[in-house]
C-alpha cells in the first residue's frame, strides 16, 4: 500500500527578481520523507531551512517564481495543480504558522463553519461539529462569537487548529502550530494531533520545538540547509541518540540540555560560498577531507543519515 | 555623586516600576488583571510565566506604552513614561509578521528607529542576504531577529521579550540568548515565556501570573 504522503527527492528553487541577471535561490535541495496513515511525523530544522516551503510545495501554494523538481504523491497519485485543487482543504488540511490566516473581520464561528463545509461535514452537522471542535481545544462557546483580534495569541492559534481539524481531512500539515502556547496547551494540541493519527489519519508536524514533539512523534526528519540530513525514531532523538552531528547540536542547545549554541549560521541558500561538499561541513567539529564530497542519504539500522562520519554512541 | 541628595540616588536605581496596574478593554468588560505590581532594576532579567489568556502580552503592551493602564501607574526611574519619541521600553511581540511593514525590505525595517551597528547585527546573527528581502520572503525566525535588532538599535532601557525565541530552533535560540545576555550595555529584560527550562537558564527571578 502506498503511503498517504510521499515526498521523493524534492527540490524547490526561487527565481529572484532582477531584470539584468536572473538568480536562482535554492531553498530545498533534496528532501525525502513519507507519512503513512496512523503515523505522526515531525519535520524539524533551523528557521530558513525550508520547512514551510515544503508544506507549501505539498499544498501547491508556492508563488509563481518557484520551480519544483522531484515527485510528491498523495495515496500514490502525483500531486498536480488540478488534483490539488480537489484535495486542498478537503483531504489535505493545513494548520498554518501565522495568525494572519484568520479573517480579521469575521467572527470565529462562521469561519469554522465554512472550514467544516469545505472539509466535507454535512450541512446539518456543521454547527455541532464546530461546537465539539472548540470544546476539544478548550475554547468556550463564547469564542465563536468573538473576532480574532479579541483573542489572545494562544487562543487564536487553537482556533486555527480547530479550523483544520473540524473537517475530515486524511492528511494534516501542522506548520509551527504550537508556537506561543503554554506547555499544557502545547501538549494538549499535540495529543489531539496524535489522537487524529491514531484514528488512521496522517499527521506531519513542522516544528523546531524538539522538547515537546519528540515524545509523541513516531519518526523525526531533520532538515539542514534544504536537505534531509537524518531520519530517526522520535524516542531516539529525545535521548540524544542521533547519528548526524547537526541533530546532536540541536539537541545539545536545548535549555534542558547544555544550552550551548553551535557557532555559525546555516548557509543563506543563494549559492555563495557553498562548495560541492557536505553543507554542514563549515560548522562541523567532526569534518575531515572526505567531507569535501557530498554525502548521500544512507540507510542505517534505525533510519536514514546524510553523513560521511556519523556519530556512534 | 556626593552633591546629590540620597533620595535622588535611590530614585535613579529604581528602574522600571509598575504600581497596582489594572486593565480592561472597556468599562463593560471584566478586568483582565488588577493590583499587579512589579519592579525591574537596571540590568535585571525578570521572567514572567503563566497560562495563556492571563494578560501577559497586555501587560507587555502597557509597559511599552502601546496601551494605557486603566488603573495604577508606570514609572521609569521615578518619572512617568514619555508619550512621544522613541520609547525607552521596547517590546518584541510573539508575532513578528504583524510588527513589520510587509512592503519594506529588511534594511528599511532595521533602520526604522535608529541605524543598528554592524557589531549588533553580527551578534544577533543577521545575514546580509536578508536585508534585500521583503518580509514575505523571510522565515518567522529571521523576521524576529530583524525586529530584535531594530529594538536594540534605539538603545532601550528595558526590552520586553514576549515569547521572542519561541519561533527559533534550539541552536538559534541559544545563540540569541547568549548574544543578548552578554550585550554591553544591556537593557533590563522582561522575559515572557512558557518554557520553564528557558526561564531557569536566563532569568534572575521569575514572577507567575
Amino acid at each position: 500500500m502506498s503511503p498517504l504522503l510521499s515526498v521523493d527527492h524534492v527540490s524547490v528553487r526561487f527565481r529572484s527578481a532582477g531584470w539584468w541577471r536572473q538568480r536562482w535561490v535554492t531553498v530545498l535541495a533534496d528532501v525525502s520523507l513519507s507519512v503513512a496513515r496512523g503515523e505522526m511525523v515531525a519535520l524539524i530544522g533551523a528557521s530558513g531551512a525550508g520547512k514551510s516551503v515544503l508544506a507549501q510545495a505539498v499544498l501547491g501554494v508556492l508563488p509563481s517564481t518557484a520551480a519544483v523538481s522531484g515527485v510528491i504523491q498523495f495515496e500514490g497519485t502525483v500531486l498536480t495543480p488540478p488534483v490539488l485543487a480537489r484535495l486542498r482543504g478537503r483531504r489535505i488540511a493545513l494548520v498554518p504558522q501565522t495568525l494572519t490566516h484568520l479573517d480579521p473581520v469575521r467572527r470565529i464561528g462562521p469561519q469554522l463553519v465554512a472550514a467544516a463545509r469545505r472539509g466535507g461535514v454535512p450541512a446539518d452537522l456543521r454547527v455541532a461539529a464546530v461546537r465539539t471542535e472548540l470544546a476539544r481545544y478548550g475554547l468556550g462557546e463564547a469564542v465563536a462569537r468573538q473576532h480574532p483580534h479579541t483573542l489572545s495569541g494562544g487562543m487564536a492559534r487553537r482556533a486555527l487548529a480547530a479550523m483544520a481539524t473540524v473537517g475530515q481531512a486524511d492528511l494534516l500539515l501542522a506548520d509551527e502550530a504550537t508556537t506561543g502556547l503554554d506547555p499544557e496547551a502545547t501538549l494538549h494540541a499535540l495529543h489531539l494531533l496524535r489522537g487524529l493519527a491514531d484514528d488512521g489519519r496522517g499527521v506531519l508536524v513542522i516544528t523546531h520545538d524538539l522538547a515537546t514533539v519528540l515524545r509523541l512523534a513516531d519518526r523525526v526528519v531533520v532538515l539542514y540547509a534544504g536537505q534531509t540530513v537524518e531520519e530517526v525514531a522520535g524516542s531516539a532523538l529525545a535521548q540524544g541518540a542521533v547519528r548526524h552531528p547537526y541533530s546532536h547540536a540541536l539537541w545539545q542547545a536545548l535549555p534542558s540540555q547544555s544550552f550551548q549554541p553551535l557557532a555559525g549560521h546555516p548557509p543563506a541558500g543563494d549559492g555563495d560560498g557553498e562548495g560541492d561538499g557536505c553543507r554542514f561541513r563549515p560548522r562541523c567539529a567532526a569534518a575531515g577531507p572526505d567531507c569535501a564530497t557530498a554525502p548521500p542519504l544512507r540507510r542505517v539500522e534505525e533510519g536514514w543519515v546524510r553523513c560521511h562520519r556519523p556519530r556512534s554512541w | 555623586m556626593g552633591a546629590l541628595p540620597p533620595a535622588a540616588i535611590m530614585v535613579r536605581a529604581e528602574g522600571l516600576r509598575a504600581d497596582a496596574l489594572g486593565f480592561r478593554w472597556s468599562p463593560r468588560d471584566p478586568f483582565l488583571f488588577r493590583c499587579l505590581s512589579l519592579t525591574l532594576a537596571a540590568g535585571e532579567v525578570l521572567g514572567l510565566a503563566g497560562p495563556s489568556g492571563r494578560g501577559k502580552t497586555t501587560l507587555a503592551r502597557l509597559l511599552a506604552g502601546d496601551l494605557l493602564p486603566v488603573e495604577g501607574r508606570i514609572t521609569l526611574d521615578g518619572a512617568p513614561l514619555p508619550r512621544r519619541g522613541l520609547h525607552p521600553v521596547q517590546w518584541i511581540a510573539q508575532t513578528p509578521e504583524l510588527a513589520v511593514n510587509p512592503r519594506w525590505t529588511g534594511a528599511r525595517i532595521l533602520s526604522e528607529g535608529a541605524a543598528p551597528s554592524p557589531v549588533l547585527l553580527d551578534a544577533i546573527g543577521i545575514q546580509p542576504a536578508w536585508l534585500t528581502r521583503l518580509p514575505a520572503d523571510l522565515s518567522g525566525g529571521e523576521l524576529q531577529r530583524l525586529c530584535l535588532a531594530r529594538a536594540l538599535a534605539v538603545a532601550p532601557r528595558v526590552l520586553i521579550l514576549d515569547e521572542a525565541t519561541a519561533m527559533l530552533d534550539a541552536i538559534a535560540a541559544a545563540q540569541l540568548w547568549q548574544a543578548l545576555l552578554t550585550l554591553s550595555p544591556r537593557p533590563a529584560l522582561l522575559v515572557i515565556s512558557h518554557d520553564d527550562a528557558l526561564l531557569a537558564r536566563v532569568a534572575d527571578r521569575v514572577m507567575r501570573v
